[in-house]
């Protein structure tokens, strides 16, 4: 673990133990947990997905869109293929990681074959694809799927529910490439520097585009598991994750500049928002007022690593003096 | 002679149309033919100037939002600081009858407050625009949407928007805030010392600071200046429809980064005029209504303009990279 996955696991205590002096009853019971593995799924996949696009090249806005259109799309092909029977959900789960590559793809050639700024292409696809799902859907909602695609998102596995299982296995496998293949290697250096990327011999825009891809997939993971949870998909679905995402992730450590960030981060500061929005639920606190919240955590964590930055430079900068 | 006056347009257009904004304006000029065919109520020129007038908060904003993006960053609080300007200006109101040339320089002052607090936090913090005044907007607009669930809406009484109704050489007090607005940006960008600055920054982070040009300060301005914009649009937004509607303007901070880059910016930092944005936003929101009078549905308004914004920014990337090559194609000639 890292200096600053430490720090973060200290937070969590913290939440915890505040969490459980001031609501001893409720917060310590098999409700919080039961929440917890159902909400941090939901946005954990995408945050997931955001995270690897954030290490390797910068913010991506049309996370959500990307979500939602896949889903939408996926619903529609089960709806249609409703007389094959089962054999539905195959097509529908196929759809959806189809479109989910493919909305990725798109980011991805242009981000990395045209060198289109990453948040001014996704803007613009995020529209584009909220479109698309607004047309296709007409903007209403696409519901009631077969029973066994419902399992996916609300069934319990070894006590486990699924879509928890989905992530944990995600995670992992994402770890395991991020810190132990060549692949993941790469992405930080292609983050860190572009430049010096490809004068080291890494080919930069297959990577990116690859990188691209590979959110779309997890993207895609992410709608299996949102309409299968909620047996129904809208446009308008999700729309509060993009933000609780991006919080997530500058908690978790992960640099907007790209380059840095840890799956085990993002996991522990993931555990720690959903800590805190279930105590703010026990406290009754309004909605909009959580999302004020939200807000502040953001930027109060930007204001702490900006100390914990200057505190690194200086202790550099004394150690080379001193030398 | 008359030869040489014809001759005189072609250069004057052929010169606007080396520039950046000409795509835009031959753009808005076919998309209003277009729409004006297809529904001939929608050529009278008195109604393209209510139309201004009615989407006042567009142009005002994006004028505000030029400077900043000019210097290479991104604002996407400015609905947040709209949606609690709205919420000061409603709370003075019921504290105190003020007059309506007061109410408006407290909003403007307002705004100013809330766009410096973004300036403060990122010239401090040196992190991306983006994060900041993503979190700023979360804040602003989740405390104000508190607030109107807990109050009564704005009502403003009919006295004042009698008020307000008022027309000046036929335009409307939006349009001469448009104008006024429009003539602001201009000035400040062209002859101030603070506008040159401005490009500086935009176009050569490090050689602007060598070059003396104080980083803060700029930033500061240049924050400030969009809050202001907003201030002064959610002034204009409650005396159109006298009342603060929160739920409008939702997707608003997207759409100006839009305008603004239809509108002629160079994405890498650098260039943008006050004249390319005007022209954006007429075309945005000709898009916008003439979609409506076309009798397109509203559906396929997302999807047109995530199309454009794509396709354009792509254009000018190929653009900019074909220029690069050629240059330096002719230095390696040259040597």
């Amino acid at each position: 673990m890292t200096h600053y996955e430490k720090r973060l696991s200290l937070l969590l205590v913290i939440v915890v133990v505040v969490g459980s002096i001031m609501f001893p009853a409720q917060f310590l019971s098999w409700t919080t947990l039961k929440i917890f593995s159902h909400q941090i799924p939901e946005y954990g996949l995408i945050t997931l997905a955001l995270m690897l696009v954030m290490i390797a090249s910068g913010l991506d806005l049309s996370v959500v869109a990307t979500t939602t259109l896949a889903g939408i799309l996926g619903a529609l092909t089960m709806e249609k293929l409703a007389f094959m029977g089962n054999l539905s959900i195959f097509f529908g789960i196929v759809m959806i990681l189809l479109i989910g590559m493919l909305a990725g793809g798109i980011n991805g050639f242009i981000v990395s074959y045209i060198e289109v700024p990453p948040i001014l292409t996704t803007l613009g696809t995020m529209l584009f694809f909220q479109g698309i799902a607004l047309i296709v859907s007409q903007g209403g909602s696409v519901s009631s799927f077969p029973e066994s695609y419902l399992y996916l998102g609300n069934g319990v596995l070894f006590g486990v529910p699924v879509p928890m299982i989905i992530l944990v296995i995600l995670a992992s496998g994402m770890h395991y490439a991020l810190t132990y293949r060549e692949f993941g290697k790469q992405i930080y250096r292609i983050g860190r520097s572009k430049t010096a990327a490809s004068y080291s011999g890494i080919p930069v825009k297959r990577r990116l585009l690859e990188v691209y891809l590979l959110s779309g997939i997890i993207l895609g993971i992410a709608a299996v598991v949102m309409t299968a949870r909620y047996n129904s998909i809208r446009v308008d679905y999700g729309s509060s994750y993009l933000i609780n995402g991006i919080v997530a992730i500058s908690l978790g450590g992960v640099d907007i500049k790209g380059g840095k960030g840890t799956v085990i981060g993002v996991f522990l500061s993931l555990c720690i928002l959903s800590g805190l929005m279930r105590i703010l639920n026990l406290a009754d606190v309004a909605a909009y007022i959580s999302d004020s919240i939200m807000g502040a955590i953001l930027l109060v964590n930007l204001i702490m690593q900006h100390y914990m930055i200057k505190q690194k430079s200086n202790i550099i900068r004394n150690n080379s003096i001193k030398r | 002679m008359i030869f040489n006056q014809i001759s005189g347009v072609v250069t004057m257009v052929r010169k606007l149309f080396l520039k950046r904004e000409g795509y835009i304006v031959l753009m808005t000029v076919l998309i209003w033919v277009i729409i004006s065919t297809i529904n001939p109520n929608f050529a009278r020129p008195l109604y393209l100037l209510d139309m201004a007038g009615y989407n006042s908060v567009y142009y005002i904003c994006a004028l505000g939002i030029l400077p900043l993006m000019i210097m290479g960053g991104i604002d996407l609080s400015v609905s947040g600081m709209i949606l609690s300007t709205s919420m000061v200006v409603t709370m003075v109101l019921m504290i105190a009858d003020v007059p309506l040339p007061i109410l408006m320089v407290i909003a403007m002052a307002v705004g100013i407050i809330f766009g410096l607090i973004n300036g403060i936090l990122i010239s401090w913090l040196n992190v991306s625009s983006v994060i900041v005044t993503l979190a700023t907007l979360t804040i602003y607009r989740g405390i104000t949407k508190y607030w109107f669930q807990q109050t009564k809406t704005l009502e403003l009484s009919a006295n004042f928007l009698h008020e307000s109704k008022n027309t000046l050489l036929g335009l409307s007090i939006q349009n001469w805030m448009i104008i006024f607005m429009a003539i602001i940006t201009f000035v400040l960008l062209k002859y101030h010392k603070i506008g040159r600055s401005i490009f500086v920054f935009g176009g050569n982070k490090t050689l602007a600071e060598r070059k003396g040009f104080n980083s803060f300060r700029t930033t500061l301005f240049v924050y400030g200046f969009s809050g202001f914009a907003a201030g002064l649009s959610a002034f204009m937004h409650i005396l159109l429809l006298g009342q603060a509607n929160i739920e409008a303007y939702s997707n608003l901070d997207f759409e100006l980064i839009i305008i603004i880059i239809i509108g002629g910016l160079n994405i890498l930092g650098g260039y943008g005029s006050v004249l390319g944005t005007l022209f954006a936003t007429t075309f945005m929101v000709i898009l916008k209504s003439g979609l409506v009078f076309a009798r397109i549905p509203a559906f396929w308004h997302n999807l047109l303009i995530g199309f454009i914004i794509v396709t354009i920014v792509s254009y000018d990337m190929i653009q900019n990279k074909r220029v690069m090559k050629k240059r330096i194609n002719q230095l390696e000639e040259q040597e």
